[in-house]
């Protein structure tokens, strides 16, 4: 079975009270990440939800790269410079796609990282490196 | 509404003779009185069962009636069905092959009957009846008809450790063993064996 | 009239003779053996070889042998074994064991005969689906058979075994035969390789997968060489930016949009070389274009992407079937070109996989492996300019590395280069140098595509490799 780890992975996760699902678009998985704390100022809601797009061979070794914001957002009032990329509708929600990778030489370790790692590498977005990076 | 046919009519008619008046329709069913022998909870039910039903298909309804598993299926279970008789004795156990009409026939005659639950127990898909409450490994062998020099028998299911051949156990009902055999092979024991 | 062959990995095999070797030696009085776990290799529904997935070799006291005596493997090894075939859904278990005074020629003892039945009798009564597969070791030979029921058997014909070099032993118990002599096309071969490479070859059918440039040399290559059977994957249809490279395309085709496996079909059928092309339109990401790779005796991959790659040595593990990948890569910088490599990597049982290797990147399999729509978003973040860099088509580049692919192939027949073989052998024409790299560059010893695989050897037994056909549908249409 395909992306058989990352499902179950998933499972996992929202067995022990994550908020997660695996949802489709098309043939393409994410998982949906609901409830990513972050600090109201400067952003304008105390939680996120948002989505990380799973590729087909996650269980051949893949590692999981950047994540999508549910939109509409506020970051000091403004837009965040990050948050750059296209939009995707899914599951009647409007998502877009933020630029925040792995640092190089830190990349997603394949059988190491999980996707509750990844989770924990983009909630960083919303917490002082994510902040401090961003130009308003 | 359609209207009946001519034809459709003279068999309405015709079943009507046969079964006699409407109100006679009940006595194609017979109520009998279950309950489990020996069993804790001394359950007591009423069932009611077709009176061309076999007395097998008896046993399987008054069983899912009083919530017990008949071992090893409904179909080809070893438990049994006793009458039970004035002064509450109970009968030798039925032939479950025979149907209610014909049971209700024979003498002495009772709407009260009863389950045995056996200890069945499993021998890789062999069921058997235990003669005893405990048993030595070899003497569950021989009731499964495998010689016990030849196999071992392992318990639990997943077990690789065989149970010492003469110490009883205490069996119960539904256990299931698994018996494994060596492998043997070879010229060795063989006569010819340098042509081997 | 053999019914199924039997796979080993080398390292199995050679450990097991290594065990019995004892049993020929001095008074040749004492029978050893041990049991090994078995998946299948299916064609449609009919059996087409079993797989040794693992051998479990026997604690102490689980096997009794005396000198003069009859081998016992205890009820408890057997157990065990049976045990773990249940657990992962095998197929069921053979048994290895030793007669000593056979030599050159072995066969079943009449006490074999006689306790096989009863023995797969007893284990299908515990597990219905068991199969019982037994070989007799002689010094220098050996006999299976499989047991379907206690009164249906099958007699094996071939015992595959797969490492640094790829043997097909008897396993009729007969000595090996004499190779024919090859036809007067092929006899030059010889001189490299021998007549049992040759005779190996004309009796294998050979996945070749990917049909462009590399694929169609492969092709050509391996009809000439002797092969005379070779299944042909690829989905697309020729275009006109293939006809730099894939032989026997013309403009006629692009015109008529006739499919590369056809097309190639016609060449090299048309060389009258005796050479069967199987076409097989679909791709490789596809489950059931997957499974029609168990019609073959080896591996090669002409593409250049790594998913199907990485799926394709996700095959050879789980199927114990030996994998060539070859490409072609052209390295560059601000001062033009460094490099160009022609390369050939080995993939099977006890060697390490293309992502080991470093050949396959985690990246670059991410990024092929998401459907087009969210792959186009990732480009327009601007964070995978590097894995959108396409692979050079150049066919004189192609040929070098389709050589070497085919010359590696009759190596593995029947050996003439060192061994064991590099890693990668990569050819740089820009330095005049051919690198044999002998580590892999991103090893994993914990990697559970090459080291530590649970479906090694599992064959059907084990999880589909790829994906549904609906999703690799949408994967390609993406593509294109």
């Amino acid at each position: 079975m395909h992306i058989a780890y990352a499902k179950t992975e998933i499972e996992r996760l929202a067995a022990t009270g994550t908020g997660i699902e695996l949802v489709l678009d098309g043939a393409q998985p994410y998982a949906w990440v609901r409830d990513i704390p972050a600090p109201t100022p400067p952003w304008d809601r105390a939680t996120y939800d948002i989505l990380i797009a799973i590729p087909l061979a996650y269980d051949l070794g893949t590692g999981l790269d950047g994540f999508y914001i549910a939109l509409p957002y506020t970051f000091n009032g403004g837009n965040h410079n990050r948050v750059n990329g296209q939009t995707l509708i899914l599951k009647d929600r409007q998502w877009r796609a933020v630029s925040w990778h792995y640092p190089d030489g830190k990349q997603f370790r394949a059988g190491i990282d999980t996707v509750e790692s990844h989770i924990f590498h983009c909630r960083g977005f919303f917490l002082a490196r994510g902040a401090i990076n961003a130009r308003v | 509404m359609q209207e009946l046919s001519n034809n459709q009519r003279d068999a309405r008619e015709a079943d009507a003779t046969l079964e006699g008046p409407q109100v006679a329709l009940g006595s194609h069913e017979v109520k009998f009185l279950v309950e489990v022998l020996n069993h804790p909870d001394h359950k007591l039910s009423h069932i009611h069962v077709r009176r061309d039903a076999t007395l097998l298909e008896v046993l399987d309804e008054s069983a899912r009636n009083l919530d017990v598993k008949l071992l090893p299926t409904p179909q080809t279970t070893l438990d049994r069905l006793h009458g039970v008789y004035e002064d509450h004795r109970i009968g030798e156990p039925l032939d479950l092959n025979l149907n209610v009409e014909e049971f209700l026939q024979q003498e002495p005659k009772t709407h009260h009957l009863a389950i045995e639950l056996v200890l069945a127990i499993e021998i890789n898909t062999r069921w058997r009846i235990a003669p005893e409450k405990e048993m030595t490994p070899k003497a569950i062998l021989a009731l499964a008809g495998l010689p016990w020099e030849q196999y071992s028998l392992y318990y639990p299911a997943d077990s690789v450790d065989p149970l010492p051949p003469d110490a009883p156990l205490e069996l119960h009902r539904g256990q299931r063993f698994e018996a494994q055999r060596d492998g043997k092979y070879g010229a060795g024991a063989c006569d010819a064996h340098r042509v081997c | 009239m053999p019914e199924f062959d039997l796979r080993i990995r080398e390292s199995d095999w050679a450990r097991l003779r290594k065990q019995c070797a004892p049993s020929f030696r001095g008074r040749r009085d004492t029978e050893l053996g041990a049991i090994g776990l078995l998946g299948k290799r299916t064609v449609g529904a009919k059996l087409r070889e079993m797989i040794v997935t693992q051998m479990l070799w026997p604690e102490r006291g689980e096997v009794l042998a005396e000198p003069g005596m009859a081998l016992t493997f205890t009820s408890r090894y057997l157990r065990r074994a049976h045990i773990a075939v249940r657990k992962a859904g095998l197929a069921g278990l053979v048994t290895f064991h030793t007669h000593p005074h056979a030599s050159s020629e072995v066969r079943f003892s009449w006490y074999d005969d006689e306790q096989d039945p009863p023995l797969v009798e007893n284990l299908q009564e515990i597990w219905p689906a068991t199969l019982l597969s037994s070989v007799v070791l002689g010094a220098s030979s050996q006999k299976g058979r499989l047991w379907l029921s206690p009164k249906q058997q099958l007699s094996a014909g071939r015992l595959i075994v797969i490492g640094e070099g790829v043997q097909y032993l008897p396993l009729d118990g007969g000595k090996p035969r004499k190779a024919p002599t090859p036809s007067e096309i092929f006899d030059r071969a010889t001189a490299l390789t021998g007549s049992g490479a040759l005779a190996l070859l004309s009796q294998m059918t050979v996945a070749v997968v990917g049909a462009s440039g590399t694929g169609s040399l492969v092709c050509e290559l391996l009809a000439r060489a002797g092969c005379r059977r070779i299944l042909l994957i690829d989905h697309d249809i020729v275009k006109l930016v293939n006809l730099n490279r894939l032989l026997y395309a013309t403009r006629d085709d692009v015109k008529h949009r006739r499919r590369k496996v056809e097309v190639l079909k016609g060449g090299i059928e048309g060389l009258g070389l005796d050479c069967e092309v199987v076409p097989v339109v679909g791709s490789i990401l596809d489950n059931a274009v997957l499974e029609q790779l168990n019609e073959s005796d080896f591996l090669v991959g002409c593409i250049d992407k790594d998913y199907p790659r990485m799926l394709l040595c996700k095959y050879a593990y789980q199927y114990n079937v030996p994998y060539i990948d070859v490409g072609a890569e052209i390295g560059g910088d601000e001062e033009g070109i460094v490099s160009t490599d022609a390369r050939v990597n080995y993939v099977a049982a006890g060697r390490w996989c293309l992502r080991c290797t470093g050949l396959v990147t985690p990246r670059r399999l991410a990024f092929e492996s998401l459907t087009g729509a969210e792959r186009k978003r990732k480009v327009a973040l601007g964070y995978s300019d590097d894995v959108l860099i396409k692979q050079p088509a150049v066919m004189d580049l192609n040929m070098r590395a389709a050589s070497a692919g085919v010359m590696m192939l009759r190596h593995l027949l029947q050996p003439f280069l060192r061994s064991p073989l590099p890693v990668t052998l990569a050819e740089n024409l820009v330095t005049f140098n051919m690198k044999p790299i002998a580590s892999p560059r991103n090893h994993n010893d914990a990697c559970d595509i090459c080291q530590v695989n649970t479906h090694s050897g599992f064959g059907d037994c084990g999880e589909p490799i790829g994906l549904p056909s609906e999703v690799a549908a949408a994967l390609l249409d993406d593509e294109e």
